[in-house]
């Protein structure tokens, strides 16, 4: 088994009256590009601060590559950050700013240059080295920022949100780019992001955050298909959220009463008692003018209330018996014609596979 | 930090006098005993300029604080953390990312408080004994004896250096374009 680049041991951080980061603990594997994922305010930030060494007077033991970092300054450790406002010297030409790193630790000017344009070459800024920062737009410092981090060679790269303050097309291009450039690389990246759609298309683990604390790490679809608490689900991605009491378990799987639904039984092979959510993703949904044949699965008769229409998709809200509301993707094909319409009568029906059950 | 702003000059002026008849007799004990080399430094350079320097360290530098300090306000402070990152010790990110950030407010603080120092009277009269003089107190002593053109001619110099001193501070300080 290999050991592992990262570990972090019980990590605690304190602010007055608020605990930042709660007894946190996982590994993170050589190579591996991992996201911390999770609402603002959770601690992510200050955790990978942490990592960084920015950030101190917390418990507990981060360990990088076998090491310990307690009391090890940051200007010492073998991480590099690329920071949320990019933080790229304005005074400092390009080129400077990328071979800083390298000239302060009292790397040779020879090898400082030839290291300076590898990294520039990597990012493709290498026309722009002599260029000043106001003279670049925001997604040019963003390179510069990840080229003057990259150029030290660090074991472990941090990334803050570096993503947040680009607009949705070139941040669609950035996140390629990212997963591209640690391919190339190959060593590991911890990026921190509150956008779940960032985290799913370039991270191998994530880890989700809440209150300072870790609900679940998995990969993008273990964490969207199998979320194993209430919030996991709703953070990630959009889920309906039934509320239901189970009334029995058995081989076939919890049969339970659910709000709106009456009497189903869901397959689930863990353990099933008390008040539960059933947690079913919008898009596993579908919309039917009439009724479904009763042995198809799980359905509900309800009234379009709503339709917000995105192009490729709709987002359809129906209001169902006992004030159930669901959310319903649906593809905008030629079955969808004539359908969506406010205060239609629809069936909304699911395979009950599809069906997850979250214990409060 | 801003007591010798809003204090009247010609209480400092007195206080700092009270202060320095305390100290510089004191320091005469020294002037007639065994240190020789402490004679010959006072020959080139006399107690007073020191004291009148210090008066003048003393009332202008809460104006270079206030403006280095409202240059600052607008620092990121990412820029040091990344700084620190990129393997730089303290001194270092000072040197590097600091300084070269609140050079405008410094050079501006240093114009301003050469203007005041230039200008200033009321305190340096108060500080300048028989070896040392600065400029307004010499015209001063000189008016008393009738204005003559050397007193035009030199008021005249000493308003146009006043002036274009702070023409630039002004320039300095005005918000710079290029914000990282």
């Amino acid at each position: 088994m290999t050991k592992p680049i990262i570990s972090i041991r019980n990590v605690t951080k304190r602010y007055p009256g608020v605990v930042a980061v709660d007894d946190v603990s996982f590994d993170i594997m050589p190579n591996e590009f991992f996201a911390l994922l999770g609402p603002s305010g959770c601690g992510k930030t200050t955790l990978l601060r942490m990592i960084a060494g920015l950030e101190t007077s917390g418990t507990g033991d981060i360990i990088v590559d076998g090491q310990n970092m307690e009391g090890v300054p940051a200007n010492t450790r073998p991480v590099n950050m690329v920071f949320q406002s990019y933080a790229v010297f304005p005074h400092m030409t390009v080129r400077d700013n990328v071979g800083y790193g390298l000239k302060v630790t009292g790397v040779a000017a020879t090898d400082i240059a030839p290291r300076v344009e590898d990294a520039l070459e990597m990012v493709q800024m290498s026309a722009m080295a002599d260029r000043k920062p106001d003279q670049l737009s925001g997604g040019q410092r963003q390179r510069v920022a990840l080229a003057r981090a990259l150029v030290k060679r660090p074991k472990v790269l941090l990334l803050d949100e570096p993503l947040s303050a680009l607009d949705a097309k070139l941040r669609e291009h950035m996140q390629l780019e990212l997963a591209r450039l640690q391919q190339v690389i190959g060593i590991t990246f911890i990026i921190v992001t509150h956008d779940q759609d960032e985290a799913l298309s370039m991270a191998d683990r994530i880890a989700v955050m809440e209150k300072g604390g870790v609900r679940q790490i998995a990969g993008p679809e273990e964490l969207y298909e199998k979320p194993h608490s209430r919030f996991v689900a709703d953070f990630i991605g959009k889920i309906n959220l039934i509320d239901a009491t189970v009334s029995g378990v058995s081989k076939a799987g919890v049969t339970c009463v659910a709000r709106g639904l009456g009497t189903v039984v869901v397959p689930h092979d863990g353990a099933a008692s008390g008040s539960i959510s059933l947690a079913v993703r919008p898009e596993k949904l579908t919309l039917s003018a009439e009724a479904p044949p009763s042995d198809s699965g799980i359905s509900a008769k309800g009234v379009i209330r709503d339709v917000a229409y995105y192009g490729d998709v709709s987002n359809v809200f129906v209001t169902c018996d006992d004030g159930l509301e669901l959310a319903v993707n649906v593809q905008n094909d030629r079955a969808a014609v004539g359908l969506l319409e406010n205060g239609r009568e629809v069936y909304a029906s699911w395979h009950p596979s599809d069906t997850l059950i979250l214990q409060e | 930090m801003a007591l010798p702003i809003v204090i009247p000059e010609i209480c400092m002026g007195v206080a700092v006098l009270v202060l320095y008849s305390r100290v510089g007799h004191w320091m005469r004990g020294f002037e007639s005993g065994p240190i020789h080399w402490w004679n010959e430094l006072f020959s080139i350079w006399p107690l007073n300029l020191g004291a009148i320097t210090a008066a003048h360290i003393a009332f202008s530098f809460p104006f270079v604080a206030i403006v280095v300090r409202a240059r600052l306000t607008g620092f990121n402070r990412e820029l040091e953390e990344a700084s620190k990152d990129l393997g730089a010790s303290e001194w270092q990110t000072f040197r590097n990312v600091v300084l070269p950030f609140m050079m405008p407010g410094v050079v501006a603080g240093a114009l301003l408080s050469f203007t005041l120092s230039l200008d200033d009277f009321v305190i340096t009269f108060f500080t300048a004994g028989p070896e040392t003089n600065t400029f307004p107190v010499k015209v001063y002593s000189l008016v008393r004896r009738g204005v003559s053109p050397d007193i035009n001619a030199a008021s005249t110099v000493l308003i146009v250096i006043t002036l274009f001193a702070t023409i630039i501070a002004m320039r300095m300080q005005a918000p710079s374009k290029t914000e990282g």
